[in-house]
């Protein structure tokens, strides 16, 4: 500690680090000395404070100078090392197109699965102070459990409106629907609309464009439009002030919002006044219709925790007495609005949507991709080390450090990343179109160049260039002149211990992937095979807008379609097979115990069942001259049905009395079997049948396979002499069930391209390591075939080694996969067995595609001259 | 024919005047008495290294002085080749000024 006690006096530690930093060692010393030296003359004469001013004038001073001999000689090892890389590229060209085209195929998804977090992640965030705008939910305790509902009793939003000033605005919205809109003799129909109050254009960021901006929805019989629907119902004539024809309604156009951006979930077409849903029967403080979806902007700086605290006890004030009749709980919750895309409250916490899942599974499976890329550079690059040995010798002899080096062949390792992330940007040019399909989003192309974007894109390029370049800098630089200068440049055994690794670990990866692929097309497969229960096949739906067309006359409509031979059986009915029926809250009583239900309801008339091709369990269904008014017609229902209502047997329930709705007491008459009304993913729900031709919407016919043009021109002539006006919209049952199941099909064509992707970069790498290591080993491969040694020998001899490395990662692959699989297979209520033939298949095609890959290179080996291979000894 | 530098001259020609005490400070006060200016140490250092490279002068270390925080100093000396390449410019500026009229008394205003 004798020099610590000396520098005190001395020139401050701070530039003593910057000296150490910018001057070698041996400088250092003498530097620092004559600095030193003069810093204590200069402050014994001038005083401390000109002495420091002498230093920072010195230190500043030698900064040109660095920065001039820094770009000079940097330029110049730079220019060197460029043309060195390029030279590199050029003289393994099959290993430069193996690296890079990995890398970019990578890249580009990578950079798609960017886009597609970052616009997942955008979502509703455009409205204005989103981080206020909340949903009020309401959690409901009875003896069915614990329920969290979205939606809301209607009055809950105006009474938190009107009791509590932290709120800024509150907005209602109620029930979804399919509008009939006529304007001057068209019929336009399959659009969406919703009712609305006109607050909730103030709370959400959906401008208004033309007419009424401020109180849109606020008379009765008033609605707005979107611009395209407006554009396609009036052409170019101005909609504001016109009259319309919403399902038989006179109502006034007044305003149109601008369409949607593609990043909200909001897809309605049309909004209604909320006047018009005011006066409906269940709008009321009734804890069973819990169907509006109530918004609320709070004031600036309100506390949401506390707030929430405050309002939930609002329906206990006003529904007491039902709490206390049915025995509930009932508490009101807010969730942000801008976790609406992502997340769902629906058990109760922040639970992951489908989206969310998508954006995980995605990101997971995209830098998997570009990981098996990595690896490829990485092996290449070590296993050809030894190429490249005798340049870093001879570069240590001259001079270079390790530091220098290791800058070195990072650098190239960039220079590969850079060229593959360009490319990776054409290739996403070209295959963005494509993935949008698969992933059934609108992603733009140019959202690339956002700043966010670019940003994400240079980390990409730094990890990816990290990661690929890191290992085989440090290896490369390793090589010590001597040994390699004397000859001896053959690769190290750790080198190839790590290789297998990491050719193990690509291998692991695509074997997971492929598992995944296999096991979704065999679930789709399934689910799409599966008998339904019913007969899905041959079935037409003609859907009816003007439902009062049909209530009077289904019969005789039926008959006429029936009077064509084609057409054998025909039904009415208030739903589809496929899409969700209503609920309907039915009470039943067994031993004198009420207990409330809520089965899904049907309304169809006496051929429903004859035309789905269900059987009765017990009892009967409805039967022609036995039918009239809804209440006496009684009640078919289903086996699950019956057991929900507690029924022990079906013959049990038949003639058992329940009450729909709490008070009207209808008899079950009949209990069919079971059979899927909507997907496979949904367990077989409790069903009740009524028969109420008010509600009848579609007709369903069942047709001949033969004549089908035919037969189809006549139902639509039918359909035109039979409903004038009307457009002929029709659909097939077994189309419409295909539909269900868009979802899994996206998933398993995103996934077949991923695995696809993966398998054909890893076996890119397998391809170049493979080629490297046959012309490594030509030497030895000439000397067997000298001392007798087949082709077939040769052959096995080089591919068993890759064969080996194939099963090693199934055997690993096959759990990871089994156990993601399982989870997946988790959400369907009825899945396919995973079975054992899969591994074998993953095994097969791994196994196949490898040595294929192999395979060439061993047979182009093995049937070389043995004289070339060996005239240079 | 290749030159050194004016400042290369400069230095080699102190570090010949100051003879056993050349070092770094000492060179830098030694062109401040001759010349007037003050030249930062980097100044110094970029021609001295050029020099040490081109092996005009001989850079040895010295004692450890507790004047300079208990570092060595650097003494550097001119080698035959750096007297070589002074001799050169020498004969150079002779050459240079040979013919000139006398420029003391000549007025070309």
């Amino acid at each position: 500690m004798k020099r610590a006690s000396k520098d005190n006096t001395g020139i401050p530690l701070l530039l003593r680090i910057i000296l150490l930093l910018a001057v070698s060692e041996d400088d250092f010393d003498q530097y620092c000395g004559d600095l030193e030296e003069a810093y204590i003359q200069c402050r014994k004469t001038k005083g401390k404070f000109a002495a420091y001013i002498f230093l920072v004038k010195q230190l500043l001073s030698s900064i040109p100078g660095i920065i001039y001999s820094n770009i000079y000689w940097g330029g110049t090892m730079f220019r060197n090392y460029f043309k060195i890389a390029l030279r590199n590229f050029n003289r393994s060209k099959l290993f430069s197109v193996v690296n890079i085209s990995g890398l970019s195929l990578g890249m580009a998804l990578v950079l798609y699965i960017l886009l597609f977090v970052k616009f997942h992640l955008s979502f509703d965030k455009f409205h204005k102070d989103v981080d206020r705008i909340y949903k009020v939910g309401i959690m409901t305790k009875s003896d069915r459990g614990t329920e969290w509902a979205g939606s809301n009793m209607s009055p809950v939003g105006e009474t938190i409106k009107n009791n509590f000033p932290q709120v800024e605005e509150s907005a209602r919205v109620v029930n979804v629907f399919e509008p009939a809109i006529k304007y001057s003799d068209r019929m336009i129909k399959g659009h969406s609309g919703i009712y609305a109050e006109s607050s909730f254009f103030r709370i959400m960021n959906f401008p208004i464009i033309a007419g009424d901006t401020k109180t849109p929805l606020e008379r009765k019989n008033t609605v707005i439009f979107t611009k395209t629907l407006a554009s396609k119902i009036f052409d170019k004539v101005s909609p504001i002030g016109k009259i319309v024809r919403i399902n038989n309604e006179e109502m006034e156009v007044t305003a149109v919002i601008e369409d949607y951006p593609p990043d909200t979930d909001f897809d309605l077409d049309l909004y209604v006044s909320w006047k018009n849903a005011e006066d409906w029967q269940w709008m009321g403080w009734n804890l069973l219709s819990r169907a509006t979806i109530t918004y609320v902007k709070l004031k600036d700086g309100i506390d949401p925790k506390q707030f929430e605290k405050m309002i939930s006890n609002i329906p206990a004030e006003h529904c007491s007495e039902e709490m206390k009749q049915k025995n509930m709980e009932a508490k009101l919750f807010l969730f942000p609005f801008k976790d609406n895309h992502l997340y769902t409250w629906e058990n109760g916490y922040r639970e992951g949507r489908k989206a969310l899942s998508y954006v995980y599974i995605l990101s997971g499976v995209g830098i998997l991709i570009l990981l098996i890329a990595c690896v490829n550079f990485m092996n290449l690059s070590t296993a050809r080390a030894s190429l490249r040995a005798r340049e870093v010798g001879v570069r240590k002899v001259i001079g270079a450090n390790r530091r220098q080096l290791v800058k070195q062949f990072m650098g190239e390792s960039f220079l590969s990343v850079i060229i593959s992330a360009a490319l990776g940007l054409v290739l996403l040019f070209l295959f963005t179109p494509y993935f949008n399909e698969l992933t059934d989003i609108k992603i733009l192309f140019e959202n690339i160049w956002s700043s966010d974007s670019v940003l994400g894109l240079c980390a990409i390029v730094i990890l990816t260039g990290l990661i690929s370049g890191l290992y085989p800098a440090f290896y490369l630089s390793r090589y010590s002149p001597a040994v390699v200068l004397k000859g001896e440049t053959s690769g190290t055994a750790k080198g190839v211990t790590l290789r297998k690794i990491l050719v193990i670990t690509q291998f692991t990866i695509t074997v997971i992937l492929m598992l995944v692929t296999i096991v979704m097309f065999k679930q789709v497969g399934f689910m799409k095979d599966h008998y339904l229960g019913f007969d899905k096949e041959q079935k037409l739906i003609i859907a009816l807008t003007d439902w009062e067309m049909i209530t009077d006359n289904f019969e005789s409509a039926k008959n006429e379609f029936l009077s064509n031979s084609s057409l054998t059986k025909a039904s009415a009915a208030s739903g589809i097979p496929g899409v969700f029926v209503n609920n309907l809250y039915i009470e039943s009583e067994i031993h004198g115990v009420r207990s409330s239900n809520g089965p899904r309801c049907l309304r169809c008339d006496y051929d429903f069942l004859k035309l789905l091709d269900v059987n009765l369990l017990a009892g009967r269904f409805f039967e022609k001259e036995r039918v009239s008014n809804p209440d006496e017609s009684g009640l078919v229902i289903n086996e699950s049905a019956s057991k929900m209502f507690g029924f022990k047997s079906p013959d049990e329930a038949v003639g058992s009395t329940v009450y729909i709705g709490g008070d009207t007491s209808t008899e079950i008459i009949g209990v069919t079997k079971d059979f899927h009304w909507v997907g496979l993913q949904t367990e077989i729900e409790p069903l009740v049948m009524r028969y109420v031709p008010e509600l009848f919407k579609y007709i369903t016919l069942q047709l001949n396979t033969e004549n089908i043009s035919e037969t189809m021109e006549f139902i639509e002539d039918k359909y035109k002499e039979l409903f004038p006006g009307q457009v002929f919209d029709y659909m097939f049952v077994d189309e419409n069930f295909d539909k269900l199941y868009r979802e899994e099909d996206r998933l398993v064509g995103l996934f077949t391209t991923v695995t696809l992707l993966g398998i054909g970069i890893a076996c890119l790498g397998l391809f170049g390591l493979a080629a490297f290591m046959v012309d490594r080993k030509r030497k030895e491969i000439g000397v067997r075939r000298v001392l007798g040694a087949t082709v077939r020998n040769i052959v096995i001899m080089i591919t068993k080694e890759y064969a080996g490395w194939v099963i090693i990662a199934n055997l690993i692959g096959w759990p990871i996969g089994y156990y993601v699989m399982q989870k997946w297979l988790e959400d369907f209520a009825y899945r396919t067995s995973i079975g054992l033939s899969i591994f074998f298949i993953a095994l097969l095609i791994g196994l196949g595609i490898a040595l294929c890959t192999v395979l060439v290179q061993a047979i182009r080996a093995a049937l070389s001259n043995p004289v070339e291979a060996l005239k240079y000894e | 024919m290749n030159l050194i530098t004016r400042s290369e001259e400069i230095i080699l020609l102190i570090i010949l005047k100051l003879g056993e005490e050349a070092y770094g400070v000492q060179i830098r006060e030694q062109i401040f008495k001759d010349t007037g200016d003050v030249w930062s140490f980097a100044s110094i250092y970029t021609p001295l290294d050029k020099l040490t490279r081109k092996e005009y002068v001989r850079k040895t270390k010295g004692d450890p002085s507790p004047e300079r925080g208990g570092k060595s100093k650097f003494y550097y000396q001119v080698t035959d080749d750096g007297l070589k390449a002074l001799r050169e410019i020498q004969a150079a500026q002779k050459q240079f000024w040979s013919g000139v009229p006398d420029i003391q008394t000549q007025n070309n205003n």
